[in-house]
């Protein structure tokens, strides 16, 4: 996780020459000096532009440099450009080189990055495999021909995918963790931390590139907390379905569902077991009894021959007589249950609903009244305060007659009637359906019951006026109809233990993912992302309390762990009246993100880009200790690039005694080259 | 024996009442002021008042009061119930200067009554369903049809 700057190659080719700079930086801290408007900028920002970087400081797809190198180089007299271009040798923490080339003005594509994935400006002579990358296009940051696919390789850096506003995932791009290591000169020393883009269109951005650059565990530990929840969303809807099916089940069989959850649970299975039940008269039995019976009653029948019609006439005869009897009670059961019991259930029902669907209306209107209320003492009306417009004495907050009136509940308070009632009512509801459900099934299989019973009277009666030597129709139709019964019953039984298998699927994997749940830390940081941060912070501090911060005390000010910003007694910083305070504020906190590096692997890549850091004319002894804390970078090996216009004695001053590579230019950097 | 249990000393407390929405003076006066807001000059009669009042106490009168306006419902089905609570609320808005009185029997918004209505209407979260019915019916709510209709007078 590294990234070294190591040699900056421009060419400008005008009709009198070639014309540009190269200039070679070394580890440590690198001070670039020239007077003002000769050009320290423009390398500044040509690195970026080289690094197809310039999304960070614009959504414009224009080239962010000047002039000089666009249309015309000036030096006293004016050279048109012709072509122009910039190359730029990278090093990274393997100490592997690599060199790239864009072209600025010319008939170049200048979404085309060519790379050398070798020292191509330091050693010339060496031949270097050369391929062509794309920047500043779609998915240059995903497919495998885009120039920050390559980059983010080169620097060893796994890129974590982050939400995006519109709901989509992109990759944390790689202009959303430069702001906070190449501080622009206009528009870079305005925010704190540094200024993102949000063009892009992620969410929490500053949030993110802080998290990625100190290697915090925090995004995988909240992108895997949300992760979980999406599951445990879906495990339930899997769930709702399963017991849908088997509620549909039960009904095609006559049945109800007993003892299944309606809700995902991590006890399975259930401490009674779940069942199918169906009625029989006024008890109910589980499917499988049932079935038993049936079967033995099968058995039974079967052991014997079928009876003849001769041997049976008496038999047949008592039968009919029996079953005719119990089909009239029968009716009458089933008339009641289906007409009295069922009907008063869905006669409640209804006017649950109807009760509901009122208290609902009464709740809308009393949140209605309560906005209108608001409104009505923005305006000046009386009523909406509580007392009378005419005589000014405090009425009561209703429309029937006022004297003698009972003291009515406040807006507030009747809401909260409602509410209660609304709740009431929803329980209500949902017990009533589910007594509704038990009545359909007992009512279906009364249904049947009577029906069987009357073809069983057919049948009997067939039997008495057909051939005495025939067999007998009715038991011949008894051992068919049961057989039938049972085989839709068995059916039924295999796909309800089916349906409970993968209900205790479902519910193993509600307890893992519960579990998991329950193992993420309480917060998003892990204890070794608090450590870091409590790094960040001492170096924070330290740093401002060595640069003289004026407006408030360095110990008042902390980093957020929710944001990673640096707040102000638990409020966002305003440095209203010190804008030298904000600038010394961006030095500290950008340099904490490097110091953090020497203590923890993040993926920093220790190199800071600072183009003019001296703003607001911040005192220049406070400038002085910033850049002598700078200078411990070359023992370090990490690098820090400053642009500034200080004169040369002043900065020989402030940092005497110190080992740092000083590049001065006395007049423009971009000149003829021999 | 019985004495005894009567010895305990009994404490009443009052407890507030609820109340029906509709009889907010707050809500019915600015359902008041939106009736009148979508009359022609926005004035209207009592006895106009009073129809639209009563069809706009629940979504059940919304829904006769759009049926008698589409001749689905002979006008003798319905009672027109002149309710003490509008004449309230006609009060309040009167004292509170929303609202003033014009000729014997007709009604009309003051700027202070227009100016918080509009505010109503621009506020697109409260009352929708009752702007909804009144944008609707609007058309159909002239003084002379609200007689011949609810009172069949003037045909």
């Amino acid at each position: 996780m590294a990234l070294r700057i190591r040699v900056l190659q421009i060419r400008i080719e005008t009709p009198d020459g070639r014309y540009g700079t190269q200039i070679v930086f070394e580890n440590g801290l690198c001070i670039l000096r020239a007077p003002n408007t000769s050009g320290k900028s423009t390398c500044l920002q040509a690195m970026v532009y080289a690094l197809g970087l310039e999304g960070m400081l614009s959504a414009s797809h224009e080239v962010p440099l000047p002039q000089a190198v666009t249309d015309a180089l000036d030096d006293g007299t004016s050279h048109i450009v012709l072509e122009s271009s910039v190359l730029l040798e990278i090093e990274n923490h393997e100490g592997l080189r690599m060199t790239v080339k864009r072209s600025i003005k010319g008939p170049g594509d200048r979404r085309l990055i060519t790379v050398w994935e070798g020292p191509a400006l330091s050693d010339p002579s060496e031949s270097i495999r050369q391929q062509d990358y794309y920047v500043r296009i779609g998915r240059a940051a995903t497919s495998a021909a885009g120039f920050h696919t390559k980059l983010a390789q080169f620097l060893g850096w796994t890129l974590p995918i982050v939400a995006k506003y519109d709901g989509g995932e992109a990759p944390l791009y790689l202009e959303c963790i430069f702001p906070l290591i190449f501080v622009e000169q206009k528009k870079g020393w305005t925010v704190l931390p540094a200024r993102f883009p949000q063009y892009l269109g992620l969410r929490d951005v500053a949030k993110r590139g802080v998290e990625f650059l100190l290697a915090l565990d925090a995004y995988r530990i909240s992108f895997t907390r949300q992760q979980l929840r999406e599951q445990l969303t879906s495990i339930r809807a899997s769930w709702k379905a399963h017991v849908e099916q088997l509620s549909d089940l039960a009904s095609s069989v006559n049945a109800v569902v007993q003892n299944v959850p309606l809700e995902p649970t991590a006890a399975w299975p259930p401490t009674i077991a779940p069942s199918l039940q169906v009625p029989t008269g006024q008890s109910w039995v589980p499917v499988a009894t049932v079935l038993v019976r049936r079967r033995e009653t099968l058995n039974e029948l079967m052991t014997e021959s079928l009876p003849r019609i001769a041997d049976i006439a008496a038999q047949t005869e008592a039968e009919l007589e029996a079953l005719q009897n119990t089909l009239a009670e029968q009716e009458f059961v089933l008339q009641r249950a289906a007409f009295d019991d069922l009907q008063t259930e869905q006669n409640q029902s209804e006017s649950i609903v109807q009760r509901l669907a009122a208290l609902n209306d009464d709740l809308r209107r009393y949140q209605d009244t309560k906005r209108l209320l608001d409104f009505g003492s923005q305006h000046a009306v009386e009523i909406a305060t509580g007392f009378c417009p005419t005589c000014h004495q405090s009425i009561a907050d209703s429309l029937l007659p006022q004297d003698g009136l009972q003291q009515v509940m406040t807006v507030e308070e009747n809401i909260a009637f409602i509410k209660a009632q609304i709740e009431v009512f929803s329980a209500m509801q949902t017990e009533n359906l589910r007594l509704v459900n038990a009545r359909v099934a007992q009512v279906e299989a009364l249904r049947t019951e009577v029906s069987d019973i009357r073809e069983r009277i057919r049948n009997l009666r067939a039997t008495l006026v057909a051939d005495a030597r025939l067999p007998s129709i009715a038991a011949l139709q008894e051992r068919i109809a049961l057989e039938q019964q049972i085989q839709s019953g068995e059916r039924a039984l295999d796909t309800f233990d089916t349906l409970l298998l993968r209900l205790g699927e479902a519910s193993e994997l509600w307890r893992q993912v519960q579990a998991e749940l329950a193992s993420l830390p309480e917060g998003d940081l892990s204890p070794n992302d608090q450590e870091k941060l409590s790094v960040l912070q001492d170096s924070f501090r330290d740093q401002l309390r060595e640069y003289g911060l004026s407006s408030t005390s360095p110990t008042a000010l902390s980093i957020s762990h929710d944001t990673y910003k640096p707040i102000h007694e638990g409020f966002d910083i305003e440095f209203n009246n010190s804008a030298s305070d904000l600038i010394r504020t961006i030095w500290a906190y950008l340099t904490g993100l490097v110091e953090v590096l020497r203590l923890f692997a993040t993926n920093h890549p220790g190199l800071l880009i600072l183009d003019e850091p001296r703003q607001q004319s911040t005192a220049r002894e406070s400038f002085g200790t910033f850049l002598r804390r700078l200078a411990r970078a070359r023992k370090l090996n990490e690098q820090v690039i400053v642009a500034t216009s200080e004169e040369s004695p002043i900065l020989e001053g402030l940092l005497s005694g110190e080992t740092f590579q000083y590049i001065n230019f006395d007049g423009k950097i971009l000149s003829r080259l021999s | 024996m019985a004495r005894e249990y009567f010895a305990v000393k009994f404490t009443f407390s009052r407890r507030p009442a609820p109340l029906p929405p509709d009889l907010r003076p707050m809500w019915r006066v600015s359902i008041l002021l939106l009736i009148l807001q979508h009359c022609r000059s926005h004035r209207s009669s009592l006895q106009r008042l009073h129809v639209l009042n009563w069809a706009m106490r629940s979504i059940e009168g919304q829904q006769e009061f759009k049926d008698l306006l589409a001749g689905q419902l002979s006008p003798s089905d319905i009672i027109v119930r002149y309710e003490p609570a509008l004449i309230q609320a006609i009060d309040f808005a009167l004292g509170g200067i929303l609202v003033r009185r014009v000729g014997g029997d007709k009604l009309e918004l003051t700027e202070k009554g227009a100016k918080l209505a509009v505010k109503l209407m621009e506020d697109q979260w409260t009352l929708s369903p009752e702007k909804a019915f009144l944008q609707e019916v609007r058309p159909q709510i002239a003084e002379n049809r609200i007689r011949q209709i609810v009172y069949r007078r003037g045909e």
